[in-house]
């Protein structure tokens, strides 16, 4: 098979994804095949070594999230079909899905209310040490010296303990931004996948790796940039 | 830890001890007596009590005499108005 007719066939096996995602992994096919052939393989073997385009199709499709995952092989078995579940189904998965944005807001929300909290008990210390400061005024006005004493020490000590749970705060804010923002990418998950690690513009978002081979996918970065062999030996293993 | 962090913690770190000292002096020169960190401000019955003194006189003391000035805030609410006549010929 040549590289022009296995991109075809990649084409039309890939129909039920949008245009430009199709454009995307035949370009990142058609590189792969180039790679092969400038290491020395002839354009049939660069191609056999990538595998069959059904199977590279199914890992294509089998790589994307779960609802795309779903709506592009009903969207491959029939257009029709996929509009009738949708408007048919729509009472339930019009609710499950609201569901699903409730609860995932509801947690986002517990997630920053936990920083805000830390945040309030820093400014009622902050405030509880102003007051006392202050009082310790009054204690100047009426000239008690114990009662001064043990107003400023109070007041300062609370300002102290505010600088101390400001910093606190400050670190949990950061500690719970992460959480947040890998909370949003759990969340969103199930519709799209995160692209921040394709550096080399793989169909989504994984460079430089077939997407069906498990090992491969939890690998570090060591494998990430073992270049075109290992694309070969992992290509080989996925469709074996 | 950068400079700015180092500052920062000395400095909550100095707050915390002279604020532990002068409080612990303020209770020791009180005769340790517990109601030192006592504050009583209630305006309604005219009763001050700072550190377990009575206070007979608010207005020379800051804040406090703010706090007289605003002075009685009726929460009550305003009586209905008198119904009008009925017209009669």
């Amino acid at each position: 098979m040549t590289r022009e007719e296995f991109l075809e066939r990649l084409g039309d096996l890939l129909a039920c994804l949008p245009a430009e995602q199709i454009e995307e992994s035949k370009a990142f096919y058609a590189e792969a095949i180039a790679d092969r052939m400038e290491d020395g393989m002839s354009e049939e073997e660069a191609v056999a070594a990538i595998g069959s385009p059904g199977a590279v199709a199914e890992a294509i499709l089998n790589d994307l999230p779960a609802v795309p995952r779903v709506i592009a092989k009903t969207r491959r078995r029939s257009n029709v079909l996929l509009w009738i579940l949708a408007i048919v189904g729509s009472p339930l998965w019009f609710v499950l899905a609201l569901a699903f944005a409730a609860v995932a807001f509801t947690v986002y929300l517990c997630i920053w209310i936990l920083a805000l909290c830390v945040w309030i008990i820093a400014a009622a210390l902050g405030a509880s040490g102003i007051v006392a400061l202050a009082l310790a005024t009054c204690g100047i006005a009426i000239g008690n010296v114990p009662y001064v004493l043990a107003m400023a020490g109070a007041g300062l000590g609370l300002m102290g303990g505010t600088l101390f749970v400001g910093a606190g705060a400050w670190a949990v804010t950061k500690q719970i931004a992460r959480l947040s923002a890998l909370w949003v990418n759990k969340a969103l998950s199930p519709f799209s996948k995160h692209r921040g690690d394709g550096e080399t513009g793989r169909p989504n978002g994984r460079a430089g790796r077939l997407p069906v081979n498990p090992s491969v996918d939890g690998g570090g970065d060591a494998e990430r940039t073992a270049g075109g062999e290992h694309f070969s030996a992992a290509a080989t293993a996925a469709l074996n | 830890m950068t400079n700015v962090k180092k500052t920062y913690f000395s400095v909550a770190g100095g707050l915390l001890a002279l604020g532990i000292i002068l409080a612990v002096l303020g209770f020791a020169a009180s005769g340790f007596n517990p109601a030192v960190f006592q504050t009583q401000i209630d305006l309604r019955s005219n009763s001050i009590n700072f550190g377990g003194v009575e206070v007979d006189d608010p207005s020379g003391i800051p804040f406090v005499n703010l706090l007289e000035n605003l002075g009685e805030i009726d929460l009550a609410a305003p009586e209905a108005p008198s119904a009008p006549r009925a017209y009669v010929k």
